[in-house]
């Protein structure tokens, strides 16, 4: 009723733009059909707040509990986890503070009839004791257990279980630009492109290739002259290129990371392939 | 409550039964998931030779055209290549004001957006088809690079009716598999060699949703011989590529 007074768009929110990714996991509200103010949709199509409807028409009072009760899953889920409902009956008038996720509504036997039967597992329903009373029979068949305790049945958790697995897959990351990242295209897609792109590395600077090859005893001098010697750096297939200091030269072959092993038998036929070795 | 009083055993039967069924479910999974990783093993082994095997025909068609080109010169004679089998296809107009018949060319070329991409095999019937859409596409033959840059980039399958990017083989072999495409190295194969399932495998990419060519086109409205950009530029489409990926 209030939110159907202040124009909120709460009521419209069952079944309409929200997507699952901004309402996180576990939202059976809005997604079950059931929750769907259905009821109302048909009849409020002429009230305020839907397209070609006037501002302030005159809502039934039947319509609005209909309207509070459909909406209120829906509602206590865009407020966040987990709600609290508090129903008391028309006797009962004590109010206590509202935290801003306590709905508190009242609930008149007939319209805790028409409460969408599958109520979350995040909704925590408390009645007190005068409004236990006034509920119907039924009514408490379906909510089946006494004071303060988290209500579900069956179904529901089911579903919402389902749902929680569901959602997960469907929340998808950043696309990595695979052109960029070597590691995307190795580690899922391509495992030949490691070998491929050494083979490239290789075959384009010869100096590379020349430094494999040279004998382990420029290990004790000085780093061995590295002018030719540039960073690599993967992107695209052609690498771009920075030169560096000398001292540098070194580390930035082991950023590399060749797999060693699987390329000293390309260098054992010459017989100088313990270089690699003084690199790790 | 009011039926407070039902009577419930020690441990309810329902939870019983949900321990069980739980318990089987996990025993399952775990079964499946070992199961699972062994094939994946296999089929990463089999991926790793397939790229390489592709890698050495691509290798190989490149050596043979220029050593046919060299031998026959060498002869006196004349080699003249085929004529290019896979085409890269290129809108590069808007949707206003577009004649019924080209129209529906674009449609059946799914160019339904400006600057998307489609790959189309090239034979009497496709190419009477871009000769209608001519003033409203830029096409031309992609080389190896462009066709594998476009599907690593912006490649998107189409599954179950969505637009999905091709990060995981996975995905691939889900909707080729039974064209024995495994993996993306494997499209790109079929893509490029024009393959015998070519049409599966193209179909299944979704149009190549391409950025506005960096540094600008020349003339849209005219063709490219006249300095435009329209129609055929055979190679010269990848260098548009590389502008538009």
């Amino acid at each position: 009723v209030y939110t159907n007074m202040t124009g909120s768009n709460a009521l419209l929110v069952p079944g309409n733009q929200t997507s699952a990714e901004s309402w996180g996991t576990g939202r059976a509200g809005a997604q079950s059909p059931g929750v769907r103010a259905g009821a109302q949709s048909p009849g409020v199509r002429a009230e305020p707040m839907c397209r070609g409807g006037r501002m302030f028409a005159a809502i039934n009072t039947t319509q609005k509990r209909y309207a509070v009760c459909s909406a209120l899953p829906a509602l206590v889920m865009s407020k966040g986890m987990p709600p609290t409902v508090l129903l008391y009956s028309l006797h009962s008038l004590n109010l206590r503070g509202t935290a801003s996720r306590i709905l508190i509504c009242r609930v008149s036997p007939s319209s805790c009839v028409s409460l969408p039967p599958r109520v979350s597992l995040s909704l925590l329903v408390c009645l007190s004791p005068s409004s236990c009373v006034s509920l119907p029979p039924r009514v408490s068949l379906s909510l089946s257990s006494s004071l303060p305790m988290h209500k579900m049945t069956n179904t529901d958790l089911s579903r919402i279980l389902k749902r929680r697995s569901r959602n997960k897959k469907i929340r998808r990351r950043v696309l990595k630009n695979p052109l960029k990242n070597l590691r995307i295209i190795i580690m899922k897609v391509n495992p030949y492109a490691k070998t491929d792109r050494r083979q490239a590395i290789l075959l384009h600077d010869p100096t590379i290739k020349a430094k494999m090859l040279k004998p382990k005893k420029l290990s004790k001098k000085a780093p061995p002259p590295c002018q030719g010697i540039k960073r690599l750096v993967f992107s695209n297939r052609l690498w771009g290129s920075e030169t560096v200091s000398n001292k540098i030269c070194r580390k930035t072959i082991i950023h590399l990371s060749f797999d060693f092993t699987s390329l000293s038998a390309v260098f054992n036929s010459s017989g100088t392939f313990s270089y690699n070795t003084s690199i790790y | 409550m009011a039926d407070a009083e039902k009577k419930v055993p020690a441990v309810p039967e329902s939870l019983l039964k949900r321990r069980k069924a739980f318990a089987t479910m996990k025993a399952m999974r775990i079964k499946k998931m070992l199961a699972e990783k062994k094939t994946r093993k296999v089929t990463r082994k089999l991926i790793y030779k397939r790229a390489e095997k592709y890698h050495k025909e691509y290798r190989e068609m490149y050596r043979r055209e220029i050593r046919m080109g060299r031998t026959a010169r060498k002869v006196g004679n004349f080699y003249v290549p085929a004529e290019p089998k896979l085409a890269f296809v290129v809108r590069i107009r808007g949707i206003n004001g577009v004649s019924p018949k080209v129209r529906k060319v674009l449609q059946l070329l799914r160019l339904r957006q400006i600057f998307n991409g489609v790959f189309v095999k090239l034979n009497k019937a496709s190419i009477n088809m871009l000769r209608i859409a001519e003033p409203y596409i830029a096409w031309g033959y992609p080389n190896l690079k462009s066709v594998r840059e476009l599907i690593y980039k912006r490649g998107h399958g189409r599954m179950t009716k969505q637009r999905i990017a091709l990060t995981d083989n996975a995905l691939v072999e889900k909707a080729l598999g039974k064209y024995s495409i495994i993996c993306v190295e494997d499209l790109i194969h079929e893509i490029y060699t024009v393959g015998k399932n070519f049409k599966p495998a193209n179909n299944f990419l979704w149009p190549f949703k391409l950025s506005t060519p960096r540094g600008g086109m020349n003339k849209k409205t005219t063709h490219f011989v006249e300095g435009g950009d329209a129609g055929n530029r055979e190679d010269q489409i990848n260098r548009l590529i590389r502008r538009m990926n």
